[in-house]
């Protein structure tokens, strides 16, 4: 197999996995969000409803089965312009899917507005849960611990043999895992792929805080199964992360074998690096398409607490709906911008993923940074470009 | 116990988790010395405003429902400090109900029987206020 050839099937897997994971994405969302919009009980089944769901994924599935195709007329006429296709593939799915959700947003909020549709502005908590994600106390720290412990073992490792090391650090592999650039024996040269495990590291643990502490999204039509729901979803997400941390981090240590012992470089081979790219982050992946968002796909036992907590929730479905709801805080459905709310991070309104509160400072700041952090890469591109 | 605060009543929301507080400890859903959420958390979970969640706690905390620690961490006391001022509070609000009671022509027995009633309310979980 040549490079064109591998450079086609990674870009194909590429387009199909991203494909998939769009197509998914409307299943995985609360049932009380229909594109962004927030509808009642009632509106689940309603067949307008159902059919911008499928209009979505007929969206995505032709889409991506014209990148296919694209990508393989690409393969037959310019060969050698694959790199091109594996950078621009996914950005353009991403562009596709952000049109279909846009038209699908405009549409939910037409059927809403038709159906006269109401919600309860209700918010709830859970206050045993809600001091205790306070606290921290239910994240697994076992994982995260164990990884720092490994991480600096690293880096004292690499400290105590550091005379015994080769005058020449491997600093880059290629595919085959055979290293490919080097650099003079120096404290940050052969610190580097401690320091990056360090790094990725913190930012995990730095992840899983937030994810636990990230708003709870409860349904008001059955409040007690909801927090059951967050208690498992965020148990199962909690060993994931967890287990991501670890596995990245011992995956990614196996890097530095050739720095101690330059004749196991290239063992292994492409089948390794594959399994320590993926081999860590399957849990996560199993954890996000089984459970949906906050849980609600999953069926957890509730428990007596959870039960004698809901036995108050039961007002809620007495209380009359009114037309005050908190779309208007969610601009186009996608981006939460609440000054009230102290929370940074929210859970989405489409998809199992997390999102920011953007009129928190805090957030502001991530935002500028990152826009900054593109810009400056942009620049620096268009520099060496012109130069 | 589930809190939960409704944008589209009148009843502001400082006052609504004051009362739904007081009702979980009455019934016991909040048991003596049961630790609250940080205020941060509780204004993070229900999206509301820290200094609405800190008036809330402030306002237990004079009425002497829940107990503050140094740290401004809340939780649910064990016994009423200041009988005196607490009964004196009582009467105040049932006074205005007692008022309403008259206004609405209600009798004497049967306020009493209301009383009653709410009371035995107020201490079991089923309750539907």
């Amino acid at each position: 197999m040549n490079v064109n050839q591998a450079s086609l099937i990674i870009n194909m897997a590429i387009t199909l996995f991203c494909g998939i994971f769009m197509a998914v994405v409307p299943g995985l969302t609360r049932k009380d969000y229909l594109f962004g919009v927030k509808i009642p009980q009632e509106g689940w089944e309603h067949p307008t409803a159902q059919t911008l769901k499928r209009r979505y994924i007929a969206i995505i599935a032709v889409a991506s089965a014209g990148l296919l195709i694209i990508e393989a007329v690409q393969y037959l006429l310019w060969p050698g312009a694959s790199m091109l296709a594996t950078i621009s593939s996914p950005f353009l799915l991403v562009a596709v899917q952000f049109v279909a959700y846009l038209s699908n947003h405009r549409r939910a909020k037409s059927l809403k507005r038709s159906e006269r549709w109401r919600v309860q502005s209700v918010a709830m908590v859970e206050t045993r849960s809600s001091h205790t994600r306070g606290s921290l106390a239910s994240i697994p720290w076992l994982w995260h611990m164990a990884e720092s412990v490994y991480c600096l073992a690293l880096i004292l490792l690499t400290l105590a043999n550091y005379s015994g090391l080769p005058e020449r650090i491997p600093i880059h592999f290629d595919a085959n895992m055979v290293a490919d650039a080097y650099r003079d024996k120096s404290i940050p040269t052969a610190l580097m792929f401690p320091l990056t495990i360090l790094g990725m590291t913190i930012l995990l643990v730095i992840i899983a805080i937030q994810t636990e502490r990230a708003k709870l999204q409860v349904s008001p039509s059955n409040p007690e199964l909801s927090f059951a729901q967050h208690r498992m979803y965020r148990r199962r997400m909690g060993h994931a992360l967890g287990f991501a941390n670890l596995g990245g981090g011992v995956a990614m240590s196996t890097l530095l074998l050739p720095m101690f012992k330059p004749e196991w470089q290239g063992k292994g081979g492409a089948s390794m690096l594959a399994l320590s790219l993926i081999l860590p982050y399957i849990p996560l992946v199993v954890v996000t398409l089984t459970s949906g968002q906050g849980g609600c796909r999953l069926r957890p036992k509730i428990t007596e607490a959870e039960q004698l907590a809901g036995g108050y929730a039961q007002r809620a479905k007495r209380t009359t709906p009114n037309d005050k709801d908190d779309d208007d805080l969610w601009f186009l459905g996608l981006f939460y911008y609440n000054p009230q709310d102290p929370s940074i991070i929210v859970e989405s309104r489409f998809g199992n993923d997390l999102g920011f509160n953007y009129a928190h400072p805090v957030s502001k700041i991530i935002v500028v940074v990152s826009v900054l952090g593109v810009l400056a890469t942009l620049i620096g591109i268009g520099a060496r470009l012109l130069t | 116990m589930i809190l939960q605060i409704n944008e589209g009543i009148d009843e502001p929301i400082y006052e609504q988790l004051r009362n739904q507080i007081v009702i979980g400890i009455a019934n016991g859903q909040l048991l003596p010395n049961e630790r609250l959420p940080s205020v941060r958390s509780l204004a993070a979970d229900l999206g509301v405003n820290k200094i609405t969640v800190n008036k809330v706690y402030t306002i237990l905390c004079d009425e002497g429902y829940i107990m503050m620690d140094y740290r401004k961490k809340a939780m649910v006391a064990d016994k009423m400090p200041n009988h005196t001022q607490f009964l004196e509070r009582l009467r105040q609000k049932l006074l205005l109900m007692a008022a309403e009671a008259r206004c609405g022509k209600l009798s004497q027995e049967d306020f009493v029987n209301l009383c009653l009633d709410s009371y035995e309310q107020a201490g079991t979980r089923k309750e539907t206020i």
